[in-house]
């Protein structure tokens, strides 16, 4: 699961070398490319890819704080 | 050879439309005249490098691409907060008359790329255009509602970044709503647009009107690799009645990422399509 995030992480924000990621790893006010219109993508990507639906009042920064919270995140929705 | 495009305005009863035109060398060969409707909002600022690419690819191919700004967009009249559906449709037909107008036997086709799949649509069922020719959807966005919380979402992430009081859906809508719009990454949208867009869903729709005939095409990359289930719903049912086409490819999502980017194969395979089209 951390790697299929990380991987809709990288094509969203468009990284080249995530060699240095991992569940640690900070979202928000860490990657200049995190921004609202990359926020927007990865929910739809993540709805798009697991077939849930997130609900709006689900989106927290606490959620994208980091990869691993991101993750978890993802896990309890599935 | 570059083709360098052909940039005009369209006198409309609804202001001036501004038309970027990749026209062939030999115009007098033209096959197909093609009408590009783009996405919405930033969608369409992300995408435009990837359209005109694909329009010069065509106008290699005899087809002559005309990509709209709709009103309120781009150098188009108009500001984005005075926008309408009803004003977006009548400038799709007053393009597709235009065109008719100077062409009579060439063919009209058009590609709308996310909401302007939605576009498009939309005009071929209220008859605002003929279905005589080739209709591809790209990346549709036929869920009205879905694509506007989608789109408000912007605001809501754009709050949770700078870490601004937590505000939900139902406060935007009722912002919306009572102030008549609602500030969305730069863009002003009104409700009377969004309520049009919003109770729209071509995603329910059972059956095509009769003799169109369009491609479905989605992009995407691994692990997604192939058309969304949602959609193979609609268009199992779209079949039964109409030449229906689906197409999945690998590629960025061009009109979202971060930067500008292109999918080549998408050029190939949108002028195959429409060729094949006219030969068929």
């Amino acid at each position: 699961m951390l790697n299929d995030i990380m991987v809709i992480l990288q094509q969203c924000l468009q990284i080249d070398d995530i060699s240095d990621w991992d569940d640690a790893t900070p979202l928000i006010g860490a990657i200049a490319e995190f921004d609202s219109m990359a926020v927007v993508t990865v929910i739809t990507q993540l709805e798009e890819n697991y077939g849930f639906i997130i609900d709006d009042d689900e989106i927290s920064a606490e959620v994208f704080e980091t990869i691993g919270t991101l993750t978890s995140f993802v896990e309890l929705k599935c | 050879m570059l083709i360098k495009p052909r940039l005009f305005f369209l006198n409309t009863a609804h202001g001036r439309l501004f038309i970027t035109q990749f026209v062939p060398e030999l115009e007098q060969k033209i096959r197909l005249n093609v009408i590009m409707i783009p996405p919405f909002a930033e969608e369409a600022n992300k995408s435009r490098k990837m359209l005109a690419d694909f329009a010069r690819q065509a106008a290699q191919h005899h087809i002559r691409v005309s990509l709209i700004d709709l009103f309120g967009t781009g150098d188009s009249e108009g500001d984005f907060s005075q926008a309408s559906w009803d004003i977006w449709q009548q400038n799709i037909r007053a393009l597709y008359l235009a065109l008719q107008n100077q062409d009579p036997d060439v063919a009209i086709g058009i590609i709308g790329l996310r909401s302007g799949a939605l576009l498009a649509l939309d005009c071929y069922c209220n008859q605002l255009i003929a279905h005589t020719a080739p209709l591809i959807l790209l990346q549709p966005a036929l869920n009205g509602k879905q694509f506007m919380v989608q789109f408000m979402r912007l605001r809501l992430a754009t709050g949770m970044i700078n870490g601004q009081a937590k505000l939900t859906m139902a406060d935007l809508q009722q912002e919306l709503s009572n102030n008549g719009g609602l500030e969305i990454a730069g863009y002003h949208l009104n409700h009377e647009l969004s309520e049009a867009i919003a109770k729209l869903n071509y995603l329910d729709l059972k059956q095509l009107p009769d003799s169109l005939s369009l491609a479905w095409v989605e992009i995407g990359q691994p692990p997604t690799q192939q058309i969304k289930a949602i959609s193979k719903k609609t268009l199992v049912n779209w079949q039964q009645f109409n030449d229906v086409t689906e197409q999945f490819i690998v590629g960025d999502c061009f009109w979202q990422t971060q930067e500008i980017t292109q999918v080549p194969e998408l050029s190939d395979y949108c002028i195959s399509y429409l060729l094949g089209g006219l030969n068929g």
